[in-house]
Formats: C-alpha cells, sequence, structure tokens
C-alpha cells in the first residue's frame, strides 16, 4: 500500500535527504523544509521504501502537501 | 409489618434499569467496541464510589391494574462519585435507549444532571454518547406541534465553564446538542474509530449533497486537528485515564484553589543537557517537548492538545508539587511562529489558567505571527491579536523562560497582565521588535542600494546589528529581570511557584469562561 509523507509546514524544499528506493523508519529525516527562516526536518512517521518523490528541491509546498510516497 | 414490600418494589425497578436498553441493543453496542454507560462510569470513578442519583427514573409500562410489567430506564445515567479521593458529578448518556437522543430522557433528569456539579461546586465529566436535544423528527407526530429551538438549561450549562471544571468524553457518534455537549468543557477527548462528533449526521449531510461516512464526516483525527477536541485516544480506557489526569491539576471550583501535592524532585535538580539543548546554528531547530520535561516535576507533565496549532504546545505540570500550565513554543512547527491555530490553542489555555487560577509558565521561542499569503489567508491577525488580548487580560502569576526568540507582536506573549511576571532569559534568547535580517532590507534600503556592492552593504549592517543582539546587552539596560543558566531552569520556576501560590485568587474569573 502507497503512503505518503507529507510537509508538516509550508514552505521551500531545501534539501532531500533519501532517494528512491531507500527504506526509511519513524524518525527517519526526508527533507529539509524552509520555512519562517528556519530548517525543519520532516521526518518520515511509517516505515517503508521511497517510491516516488513529488517534488523536487527548491520547490515551494504547502503544508499537508505529500512530499514523497512510500511502498511497503 | 415493615416496608419491606415497598423497597423490593423499589430493587425490582433498580435491576430493570440495570437492563439498560435491553440484551439485544446492548450487544450490538458492546459488538461496535464500545462500553455500556454504566462500565463507562465504572471505568471512570474510583471502585465503589458511584452514588447514582435518579437510579429509576425512566419510562415504566403498567398494566390495568397497576402491576409494573416494565421499566426502560431514561438515557442518563447521573450521579457523584469521587475520582482519585475527589468529588465529581457524572453523567453518562446511554445509547441503548433511543440512541442516547433526548427523547429518551427525561428533561428534569437532564436539567439536574447538567446543572448539579456547578450547583455544588465540584467538577463535572460528561460521557457523551447520543444526538441532539430534538431526538427524531417522529417527536413531532407524537407532539403534535412543533417549536422554538431552546434548551432552557443551556444558559446554565454554559455559564457552569465559570463555575466549575468540565471535562467531556465523545464516546460514540454525537451530534447537535451532544457535539455541543463535547464541545462546552475545558477538556475534551474522542476515541480513535468509535466516535465520531458532528453538527449533523451523515443522513442529513447526505440530503445537503454530500455522501460521507460517519469517519469521513467527523473522525476524532479530523477534531483533533482542528481543535474542536483536545486530545483523540485509542481506547475508552485511555479517556478515562486523561479526565481523571486533568482533573488531578484543578481545584473543585473556581471558589478554591489547587493543592499541592508531595512532590519527591528536588525543587533544585539542574539538567546539564540544557546547556547544549538550543543549537548555536540560528537556522537549525530542537525539540522543545524534553526541555519541559526536564524541568518541570518528574512524571507530571500532561499535555493537551497536540495534534492542532502545533507551533505552541500547552500543557499541565507541577513545579514542587504546584500546578501550573505550561505554554511553549515548538520550533519544528514553523519555527515556533503564532499561526491562527496557535493563537487559538494558546487562548484556551490562558483562559483556562486565568479561570482556575494556575499560574502560567510559557517556554518562549516565537520569530513572530506567522507570515506569507497563507497565513493572512487563515486570518493570522485577527486571532493573534485575540491571544494578545487573552495573555494581556490575565491576572494569574506569569513566568517567561525566554529560551531563543521573541520577535514583533506575537512576542508580547511573553508576559501577561498581572504585575506579578517574571522573564528569565537563557543566554540564546534574542528578541527585537524585528528579526535583524527582514528588517535591515526595509530600513537601510537607501544605504543598501547607493552602495557600490549592495550585497556586502547588506551584510556588513546585518552584522554590525547582530553584533547588538546579545541578551547580556538587555540586561545590562535591566530590560530583562535575569540572564540564568539554563540547567538551573528548574530551581528558578519552583521558586516561582512558591512565591505565586499566596497570589493566586479564587473567584469566578473577570470574563465568562468561551469555550
Amino acid at each position: 500500500m502507497a503512503r505518503n509523507v507529507i510537509a508538516p509546514v509550508a514552505g521551500r524544499v531545501i534539501q532531500c535527504l533519501v532517494q528512491s528506493g531507500e527504506m526509511v523508519a519513524p524518525d527517519t529525516e526526508v527533507a529539509i523544509v524552509e520555512a519562517m527562516k528556519m530548517h525543519i526536518p520532516v521526518v518520515a512517521e511509517q516505515t517503508g521504501r521511497v517510491a516516488l518523490w513529488l517534488v523536487s528541491e527548491d520547490s515551494q509546498v504547502a503544508e499537508g502537501q505529500a512530499l514523497l510516497t512510500l511502498q511497503d | 409489618m415493615t416496608w419491606k414490600p415497598e423497597l423490593d418494589e423499589l430493587e425490582r425497578r433498580r435491576q430493570l434499569a440495570l437492563e439498560l436498553g435491553g440484551p439485544d441493543k446492548t450487544a450490538r453496542h458492546k459488538g461496535q467496541g464500545k462500553l455500556t454507560v454504566r462500565e463507562r462510569v465504572a471505568g471512570l470513578v474510583d471502585a465503589g464510589s458511584f452514588e447514582e442519583v435518579g437510579s429509576i427514573a425512566g419510562f415504566p409500562e403498567y398494566d390495568a391494574k397497576g402491576n409494573l410489567m416494565g421499566l426502560t430506564p431514561a438515557n442518563i445515567v447521573c450521579g457523584r462519585a469521587r475520582v482519585d479521593g475527589r468529588t465529581v458529578f457524572v453523567t453518562g448518556d446511554d445509547f441503548t435507549v433511543r440512541g442516547g437522543a433526548n427523547d429518551g430522557g427525561l428533561r428534569d433528569k437532564f436539567a439536574y444532571a447538567e446543572t448539579w456539579a456547578r450547583r455544588w461546586r465540584v467538577p463535572l465529566v460528561r460521557l457523551v454518547d447520543g444526538t441532539g436535544g430534538g431526538g427524531s423528527v417522529k417527536h413531532l407526530e407524537t407532539l403534535g406541534r412543533t417549536y422554538l429551538p431552546d434548551v432552557p438549561v443551556f444558559t446554565e450549562v454554559l455559564d457552569a465553564l465559570s463555575e466549575v471544571p468540565i471535562v467531556a468524553l465523545g464516546l460514540g457518534s454525537v451530534a447537535g446538542m451532544g457535539a455541543a455537549r463535547v464541545c462546552a468543557s475545558h477538556y475534551s477527548v474522542m476515541v480513535r474509530g468509535t466516535s465520531q462528533l458532528f453538527a449533523a449526521g451523515p443522513p442529513v449531510v447526505a440530503r445537503a449533497g454530500q455522501n460521507v461516512t460517519k469517519e469521513e464526516l467527523g473522525s476524532s483525527s479530523i477534531h483533533a486537528k482542528n481543535g474542536t477536541i483536545d486530545d483523540d485516544v485509542d481506547r475508552e480506557a485511555e479517556a478515562f485515564a486523561r479526565a481523571r489526569r486533568f482533573l488531578s491539576y484543578l481545584p473543585a471550583s473556581v471558589h478554591e484553589l489547587a493543592g499541592r501535592q508531595p512532590s519527591n524532585d528536588r525543587p533544585d535538580r539542574t539538567a546539564e543537557e540544557l546547556l547544549s539543548a538550543v543549537p548555536r546554528d540560528a537556522r537549525k531547530v530542537y525539540r522543545m517537548r524534553p526541555i519541559v520535561e526536564v524541568v518541570v516535576d518528574a512524571g507530571s507533565w500532561f499535555e493537551i492538545g497536540r495534534a492542532w496549532g502545533k507551533s505552541v504546545i500547552t500543557g499541565l505540570a507541577r513545579l514542587d508539587g504546584w500546578p501550573v500550565a505550561v505554554l511553549a513554543s515548538d520550533p519544528y512547527h514553523y519555527g515556533g511562529a503564532w499561526t491562527a491555530d496557535a493563537s487559538r490553542k494558546a487562548i484556551r489555555m490562558v483562559d483556562l489558567a486565568q479561570t482556575f487560577q494556575l499560574p502560567v509558565v510559557h517556554f518562549v521561542d516565537i520569530p513572530g505571527f506567522l507570515i506569507g499569503k497563507e497565513a493572512e489567508a487563515s486570518g493570522v491577525m485577527r486571532f493573534g491579536t485575540q491571544a494578545l488580548a487573552a495573555v494581556r487580560n490575565s491576572t494569574v502569576p506569569w513566568c517567561a523562560i525566554m529560551v531563543r526568540k521573541a520577535f514583533g507582536m506575537a512576542g508580547l506573549t511573553q508576559r501577561n497582565g498581572s504585575l506579578a511576571f517574571l522573564r528569565y532569559a537563557w543566554p540564546s534568547a534574542q528578541w527585537g521588535s524585528l528579526p535583524i535580517a527582514g528588517g535591515v532590507e526595509a530600513a537601510y534600503r537607501a544605504q543598501i542600494e547607493a552602495a557600490p556592492d549592495p550585497a556586502a552593504k547588506r551584510a556588513e549592517i546585518e552584522a554590525k546589528l547582530e553584533a547588538l543582539q546579545s541578551p547580556l546587552r538587555t540586561a545590562e539596560a535591566f530590560g530583562v529581570e535575569e540572564i540564568i543558566d539554563p540547567r538551573r531552569t528548574r530551581s528558578y520556576l519552583c521558586r516561582f511557584a512558591e512565591f505565586a501560590a499566596p497570589l493566586r485568587q479564587p473567584g469566578r474569573p473577570h470574563f465568562g469562561y468561551r469555550p
């Protein structure tokens, strides 16, 4: 089943920290989003393999927007 | 001759009432993973402490000779009980009788159940599992007329929020007045998967063109994230535990003060990790919750509203045994900037603290109100200004730990309207009307644009201003009471709690509490 990792805050994706195919677990930092001049880590909430990035570095994201898709 | 026959008749009625809506309806209710109203009361209160009121109130059936044939109990079970040894009043809806709706109840019993706590000045716990005040439209046929919507006792129900602590647990599908009774509380909890809350349920919504399930319409997760309720939990037993825990920090009513509990945690305990809790890199965030937890009495931190308004963390805790309300910034959410929701959440905690005279501790890292298009669209300044008003209207003793940033109007929430406020700053603190980076552009535009290398000029000005930003310079001008060693934060706060205790003033709040 596919699940998404979502942006906890609106801002600019300044770094993608995991690549397609990589495994992540709860608390793995998958990206850094810049908001209010702070670098805010986005952490995975579940275990899974990164299937697809839905955004790229430097893109603006909305709060709650899906950043990447995880597969079992 | 004794009165034994009458007592037997009474007992017979009590036994009938214990059958609730009958075995089929009870089995169906339990089959959905829910407890019965009597199991809920038993799960909430101290063992054996429930003293029921109106135990045989309901709908009896008599034959022509006046013999009792059966009794359907009114669908509210209520009475006095003890929670951790302290008196509370409990009222629970019985879903197995008419779905917990009003037409399966007795108006007088409902009014009694909702007002006893206020009148006798003890906390009220509502176990809500019912629908609206009107029940079903079928009721119209019986009545032969319609009526203006009113629940006469609701004025007193709402006023009770300014008198006694009210906890409401949403334990089934609650709509209309049931939903309002969950929200008309100081602390509300729903259970994931088995409780939903809405103004009107799916059948009514379908007539308005939306086809949705109960969960899609009003799950606990929807409402924990929008602030309609405070928390959601996995099981009913957890909801009972949270209700008990919440009440443990509060007085029985606004006419008393919350008690001090014995504490085994030394007030002068230091915490080495606090020296490096805040990163020196200004763009790096850090976890606030461990800071709060290590400072307050061990095991006393009770967070409320974790799923919404996330840039402010709110909860209750103890300092050397004294209960306090806590606000703390979460830099992981917009760097701690107050959003519209964060402002609403802060208002809720500050109003609770003011109503029940809990001194407030605020761990401050606030870069401002959230800025940008979405923030403006959300009405951040309206709700933010309401939060400022709630904070500055509050007069309960207040202590801020200036952890990092305090900028702009949101930074005003560092202190309240009390004359008894204190601010202790960590060396990592920085503050001002405007953050330097954004402010330089506006204030020095002409100078920057005129320079041969504008970028270098901007950097030069920023460096010059940043050198002035040390909190030591503010303290030199007595612009903050004290800069402290973060490791010793607990001892400062425990002394604050001790100074604050005699300043707490029982009595009704100067405002009517708005849920």
